[in-house]
C-alpha cells in the first residue's frame, strides 16, 4: 500500500517536516493495512435517517458579536483578521 | 465513609435532609480532586463558579418545595463538552486558551437541574485515543495503580469518579472511550443510543459516532445522570424523542443474554474472559438465559470504524484553522501558510494520524474503496445486531482485551486501534452499551462487563446492568 | 510530417472549432434566515452582525436545514421540468479558505434534490433546449474584505451561510449570445417564482462557466472552467475570451489542457488558478450532522402548483400567438408585473390586446422605470387599463389625455371613465383632441382653407362639419370653431 503522505498532508493542510515523514509513512502503512481489504458488499448509497426540517423564523443569536469574537486571535474593525489574501 | 465517596443518590438524600450542605459536599469532592490531582491528572480546569454554583443550590434547597434533581451534586464535565465561560480545550494545543461562548445542550441540562460543575476532566487529544496520553496537558493515571493508565479517552471523567475527586461525570465515547476507562478504572460507564444525548456543544470527533456518555460509581448514578441530559433538543437533528425514564427493578428473571463467539476471540486474554464469563454466570444464576450468538462482521467493524471515524475527524477538525478562534502560529504571510502552521504546530501527533487516514481513505480515487465499502459493512452489521436482538433482549462482551494499558508502553498506533474490537461494533450500530465492573485482574486492575442493548433500549439496558449489581456483580467479587 | 499529406479541405475542416458551453448558476434564495441557523438572511449589515455559534462553525455547534429552502429549490426544479427526488441529503464539499469558517461547504453532491431536467429559450427567433443537469442547495460563504487601513484581509461572516441553489446544465450552449439569454431566462424564472432577488450588485446571483472548443464533428475536448464571473455581460466576456484562447491553442497544433481559470473582468483576461496536476481534491462524503431531506409527495405537487406560467413560455406565446416581436415579447414576458396586467388584459378583452401591450410597453414601463415601483404596489387594475386603452381605441380620449389617466390610475386608482369626465378629457372638451382633429381637418382641406384665407368665410361652416365627422360627433362645436378659427388666423 503506497501512502504519499506529502500529497494528503497537503490536502490536509498539514506541515510534516523531511524529518517526520519517515514515522508518519510507516505509521500510516500500517493503519492503511489495518483497515484495508474490507469487502465490497455493493449496497446504495447512505441515505440516514430522515430529519426534521427547522421553519424559516428569524432566531436572535443569544451570543453578542463581542463574545462571538472574543476568542479571534486577530480582529479588526469588527471582522476576523488574517494576512492578505493570494488568489490560491 | 467520607462524603466524596457517596453515591449520587445517597447524597441527594442527605442534601435534602439536610444532613449536609451542597457547599461542604464540594469542598469536600473539590478537595479530593484537588489533593488526587498531582497523582491522577484527571482535570485541566477546575470551575472556579462551583462555589456560586453550590450556594444556589443550597439556596434552593433552603427554600424547599421542587427541588431539582442533581441540585448540590459535583459533576466533571469531559473537556470536550462545551461549557459557557469556562475553557474548554480538548486536551489539545489547538484550543488551549479557548472560552466557549455557549453551554452544550447536555451542559445546560445539568445546571438546569441544579448540578454543581466541579471542572472539566483531561483526555486524549480531540477525545482520539485509548490511554488519555495523547493530550497537551499529560496523561490520565489509574487510581487504582497510577502504573497504569486510566484508560480513554474519557480517562479524566472516570478516574475522578473512580478516585472520589467526583460524584458523577459526563464523558464522550465515539468507539468506547467512555466505556472503557470506566472499566479500567472500575466504574460504571454507559454509552446512550446515538441520538438519546443532544451532540449540540460536543466538539465533534466522528460526527456519525459521537455521544456523550454518563459515568459514576454504580448504576443508579448512571442512570439518575443519564436521566436529566436525555431530553428532548431541536439544536441536533439526529437526536431522537426522549425516553421516559424507568425505575430500576433490577430483575434479570427470563432475560436473554446473547454471548457473540467473536466478541471472546483469542485476542482477549484469559483473565479478561473469564471475568467476563463469570460475570455471565452470575447473572444466569439470576434467572437469565444465556445464548450463543454470532456477529461475523466483528472484527471488520474495527476497520470500517476507523475508516469513518477519521473520514469525519479529517473533516470536523479542518475548521481549526486558526481564524475565528484557537492557536494560530506566528508570523505568517499568507493564509494558507497560516492554516498549515497553526494546524500543524497546534494539533499533537496522534490527532495528525487520524487526520491524514481520514484525508486518505476520503480522497480522489480512494472513496469507494474505503469509506463506501465501510458504510456498506455498517450496514451489514446493523443488520447482524438486528439478527441477534430477535432471540436475545441483551449482548455481553467484554470491553477490552486487556486489564488495563501501562504508562509508557510502546505499542504501534495500528495494534491500539485493533483492541478496540469489543467497544466499536455497538458504536457502528448506535446501540446503546454500558460497562460495569466485574471483577478485578492479577494486576489488580479492575476489570469491566459489557451489556449492549436494543437501540433506543437504554432503559431496559440500564436495568439488566442494575440486575447484575443486585446479583452481586462488582469489582470485587 | 502528417500534415503535410492533408488535403487542404481536410486543414480547413481541421480549423472548423466549435465551441461547448456549460454553466453553473449560483442564485441566493431570499428566505427570512439562513440555511443552516436563525440567522437573519439580509445584505448590508455591519460586519460579523448576523452570525451565530453554526455560521461561525464554532467547535460544536451543529446546523439544522431551512425548510423553505428546500420549498424554493424543488419550485425552481418544477419550473425547469427537474425531476425532484423525494429523498436526498447533504454532503461536505472539504476545502480550505479564510472565508469558509467550517472547511467545508454543506452541499449536495450524490443526490441533489432536483435532477435532469430543461429549459426552451428563443434565441435570436429560434428555440433551443438548453438541458438542466441538476439543482442542488448549499450554501454561501463568508466575504473578504480588502481595506486600506488594514494591510491583511478581513473576514465578514453575514453571508456565510446564506441559502444557494446551484443550477448545473448540459453543455448546449454554442455561443456567449446563448449564454447571455439563457442567463436572463433564468434570472426572469428566479423572479417569477420569487424566490430570488438576483441582484447582480449584491452578488446575489454568480455563475461559473466551463468553456470547450472543439473540432466539429469530433468528441468534446478538455474543458476549462472560468470563475469569479460576476455578471452576465462578464459571462459574455469571458466565454469570449476563452473561446478565442483555445482556438489559438488549437490552430497552434497544440492541445487545451484542463484547467480552473479565474476571470478579471476589469483586465478582461483569464488566469490560472488551477492547472492539470493540482485540480481540488473536495473529499466529498455524506454530512454525518444532518439527517435525510425527505419531502412527502404532496408537498412537491404542493409546490408544482404554486408555478405560474414561466416568462421564457410566455416570450414563446406572446411572439408566436400574439404577433409581437421579440425585445417587446421580452419586456413584458421578464417582469412579472407587466406579464400579469398584459395577460389580464387579454382575459378580460375589453381593449385589443394590442393596445394593451402598447400601453405596457410604454406608459407602465416608463412609470416602472422612472419610480422603481412594481404595479402590484399601485392602485392600477387590469380592468382600469384595459378601459383606458378602450377609450383611447374608440377615441374618446387623446393620446396625451390617456397619458394623464393613466398617470391618475396608478397613483390614486379609481374608475377609469369617473376619471375622464372629471378631468375633462373626453374628447368634446378635451383641448389636445380638439387640437389634433382640428389639425387633420386643415391638412386634410387644402381648397376650403384657402378658400376661408381667402375671405369666403362659409368656408369655415364646412372645416367645422368635417372636423365633427371625424369626432364622431363628440366633440364641442363652438369650442371647435374656435379652435379652428384661430388656427386658421394662424395659416393666415
Ligand atoms: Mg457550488
Ligand atoms: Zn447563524
Amino acid at each position: 500500500m503506497d501512502i504519499n503522505v506529502r500529497k494528503i498532508a497537503e490536502l490536509a493542510s498539514l506541515d510534516i517536516s523531511d524529518d517526520d515523514i519517515p514515522r508518519f509513512e510507516r505509521d500510516m502503512k500500517d493503519i492503511a493495512a489495518m483497515v484495508s481489504e474490507l469487502p465490497d458488499l455493493g449496497g446504495e448509497s447512505f441515505i440516514g435517517m430522515p430529519m426534521e426540517l427547522r421553519s424559516d423564523i428569524v432566531e436572535d443569536s443569544a451570543v453578542s458579536r463581542e463574545e462571538l469574537m472574543k476568542n479571534a486571535p486577530e480582529s479588526v474593525k469588527g471582522c476576523f483578521a488574517v494576512p492578505r489574501t493570494v488568489e490560491y | 465513609m467520607k462524603l466524596y465517596e457517596k453515591s449520587a443518590y445517597e447524597i441527594a438524600a442527605m442534601l435534602r435532609s439536610r444532613k449536609c450542605s451542597a457547599k461542604e459536599l464540594l469542598h469536600d469532592v473539590m478537595g479530593r480532586a484537588r489533593e488526587l490531582q498531582p497523582r491522577l491528572n484527571a482535570y485541566i480546569t477546575f470551575n472556579d463558579q462551583a462555589e456560586n454554583a453550590a450556594e444556589n443550590a443550597d439556596r434552593l434547597i433552603a427554600k424547599g418545595g421542587d427541588i431539582p434533581p442533581l441540585c448540590g451534586i459535583p459533576i466533571a464535565v469531559k473537556d470536550n463538552i462545551s461549557t459557557k465561560g469556562l475553557r474548554t480545550t480538548c486536551a489539545s494545543k489547538m484550543l488551549e486558551n479557548y472560552i466557549p461562548p455557549y453551554s452544550a445542550t447536555a451542559v445546560e441540562l445539568l445546571e438546569a437541574a441544579g448540578a454543581v460543575i466541579i471542572g472539566k476532566t483531561n483526555m486524549d487529544e480531540f477525545a482520539m485515543g485509548s490511554a488519555s496520553d495523547t493530550g497537551a496537558f499529560g496523561a490520565v493515571y489509574n487510581p487504582a495503580d497510577t502504573a497504569y493508565s486510566a484508560g480513554g479517552s474519557s480517562g479524566g471523567s472516570a478516574a475522578a469518579v473512580a478516585g472520589g475527586g467526583a460524584v458523577l461525570a459526563l464523558g464522550s465515547d465515539t468507539g468506547g472511550s467512555v466505556r472503557q476507562p470506566a472499566s479500567f478504572c472500575g466504574a460504571v460507564g454507559f454509552c446512550p443510543s446515538y441520538g438519546a444525548v443532544s451532540r449540540f456543544g460536543l466538539i465533534a470527533f466522528a460526527s456519525s459516532l459521537d455521544r456523550i456518555g454518563s459515568i459514576g460509581r454504580n448504576v443508579r448514578d448512571v442512570h439518575m445522570l443519564h436521566n436529566i441530559i436525555n431530553a428532548s433538543d431541536i439544536k441536533d437533528v439526529t437526536h431522537i424523542p426522549k425516553k421516559f425514564s424507568k425505575t430500576l427493578c433490577g430483575s434479570l428473571k427470563g432475560m436473554r443474554i446473547g454471548v457473540p463467539k467473536e466478541l471472546f476471540d483469542e485476542y482477549i486474554s484469559d483473565e479478561v474472559k473469564s471475568a467476563v464469563m463469570n460475570a455471565v454466570k452470575l447473572m444466569e444464576r439470576a434467572g437469565a438465559i444465556i445464548k450463543e450468538v454470532f456477529l461475523p462482521s466483528a472484527s471488520a467493524a474495527v476497520k470500517a470504524y476507523y475508516i469513518i471515524s477519521s473520514a469525519e475527524a479529517s473533516s470536523n477538525l479542518a475548521r481549526y484553522d486558526g481564524v475565528r478562534y484557537g492557536f494560530r502560529a506566528d508570523n505568517c504571510t499568507t493564509p494558507a501558510e497560516m492554516f498549515r502552521k497553526s494546524r500543524t504546530e497546534g494539533f499533537g501527533d496522534e490527532v495528525k494520524r487520524r487526520i491524514l487516514l481520514g484525508t486518505f481513505v476520503l480522497s480522489e480515487g480512494c472513496f469507494d474503496r474505503y469509506y463506501k465499502r465501510a458504510a456498506a459493512l455498517r450496514q451489514k452489521l446493523c443488520g447482524e445486531f438486528d439478527d441477534i436482538f430477535t432471540e436475545c433482549d441483551f449482548i455481553a462482551a467484554p470491553v477490552y482485551p486487556n486489564a488495563g494499558i501501562l504508562h509508557g508502553a510502546e505499542r504501534k498506533p495500528a495494534e491500539l486501534y485493533a483492541a478496540d474490537i469489543c467497544t466499536v461494533p455497538s458504536s457502528l450500530g448506535g446501540l446503546p452499551a454500558v460497562s460495569i465492573p466485574c471483577g478485578r485482574a492479577g494486576n489488580g486492575l479492575p476489570i469491566g462487563l459489557q451489556l449492549i442493548g436494543r437501540r433506543c433500549g437504554d432503559e431496559e439496558l440500564l436495568d439488566a446492568a442494575y440486575g447484575y449489581e443486585l446479583a452481586g456483580g462488582g469489582c470485587d467479587v | 510530417m502528417q500534415r503535410m499529406d492533408m488535403s487542404l479541405q481536410e486543414v480547413a475542416a481541421m480549423y472548423e472549432l466549435e465551441c461547448t458551453i456549460g454553466l453553473e448558476v449560483h442564485a441566493e434564495l431570499k428566505t427570512a434566515t439562513k440555511i443552516f441557523c436563525g440567522c437573519k438572511n439580509e445584505f448590508g449589515a455591519e460586519p460579523n452582525t448576523h452570525v451565530c455559534p453554526v455560521c461561525l462553525g464554532l467547535p460544536g455547534a451543529l446546523p439544522r436545514l431551512n425548510s423553505k429552502v428546500c420549498d424554493f429549490a424543488v419550485k425552481m426544479g418544477h419550473a425547469l421540468g427537474c425531476e425532484i427526488n423525494p429523498v436526498s441529503r447533504m454532503d461536505r464539499k472539504n476545502y480550505f479558505y479564510p472565508d469558509l469558517p467550517k472547511a467545508y461547504q454543506i452541499s449536495q453532491s450524490d443526490i441533489p434534490l432536483c435532477g435532469r431536467g430543461r429549459l426552451d429559450i428563443i434565441v435570436d427567433g429560434d428555440i433551443r433546449t438548453v438541458g438542466i443537469t441538476r439543482i442542488h442547495i448549499e450554501e454561501d460563504a463568508g466575504k473578504l474584505i480588502h481595506d486600506d487601513d488594514f494591510a491583511g484581509t478581513l473576514c465578514d461572516y453575514n453571508r456565510c451561510g446564506v441559502p444557494l441553489i446551484e443550477i448545473v446544465t448540459e453543455p448546449d450552449l454554442h455561443s456567449s449570445r446563448e449564454a447571455y439569454v439563457f442567463l436572463e431566462n433564468i434570472r426572469s424564472i428566479l423572479r417569477y417564482i420569487d424566490i430570488s432577488d438576483c441582484k447582480m450588485q449584491e452578488g446575489s446571483i454568480r455563475c461559473d462557466v466551463n468553456v470547450s472548443v472543439h473540432e466539429k464533428g469530433t468528441p468534446l475536448g478538455e474543458r476549462c472552467e472560468l470563475k469569479n464571473v460576476n455578471s452576465f455581460s462578464a459571462a459574455v466576456r469571458g466565454i469570449e475570451y476563452e473561446i478565442k484562447r483555445q482556438k489559438d491553442i488549437i490552430s497552434s497544433g497544440c492541445m487545451v489542457e484542463r484547467e480552473t481559470r479565474r476571470w478579471d473582468d476589469k483586465k478582461g483576461i483569464s488566469t490560472v488558478m488551477r492547472s492539470k496536476e493540482n485540480l481540488q481534491d473536495y473529499r466529498f462524503f455524506p454530512e454525518p450532522d444532518l439527517g435525510a431531506i425527505v419531502l412527502e409527495h404532496e408537498r412537491i405537487e404542493r409546490l408544482r402548483d404554486e408555478i405560474p406560467e414561466l416568462p421564457n413560455k410566455k416570450m414563446i406565446r406572446y411572439v408566436i400567438e400574439h404577433g409581437m416581436n421579440c425585445d417587446e415579447a421580452f419586456v413584458i414576458a421578464d417582469s412579472p408585473d407587466k406579464a400579469k396586467l398584459y395577460d389580464e388584459c387579454v382575459a378580460l378583452s375589453i381593449c385589443k390586446p394590442r393596445s394593451a401591450a402598447n400601453r405596457i410597453l410604454g406608459d407602465v414601463t416608463k412609470f416602472m422605470n422612472d419610480t422603481g415601483r412594481s404595479i402590484a404596489d399601485t392602485p392600477l387594475t387590469a380592468e382600469a387599463l384595459s378601459e383606458l386603452c378602450k377609450a383611447a381605441e374608440d377615441g374618446v380620449i387623446s393620446s396625451t389625455g390617456a397619458k394623464r389617466v393613466f398617470i391618475e390610475l396608478v397613483t390614486k386608482g379609481g374608475d377609469t371613465a369617473e376619471i375622464i369626465e372629471r378631468l375633462g378629457l373626453a374628447q368634446n372638451s378635451d383641448e389636445g383632441f380638439l387640437n389634433e382633429i382640428a389639425e387633420k381637418v386643415i391638412s386634410d382641406n387644402e381648397k376650403s382653407v384657402s378658400d376661408y384665407i381667402g375671405g369666403k368665410s362659409n368656408a369655415l361652416g364646412y372645416l367645422v362639419g368635417q372636423a365633427m365627422k371625424l369626432s364622431k360627433g363628440r366633440a364641442d362645436p363652438a369650442k371647435l370653431k374656435s379652435i379652428l378659427e384661430n388656427k386658421l388666423k394662424k395659416e393666415n
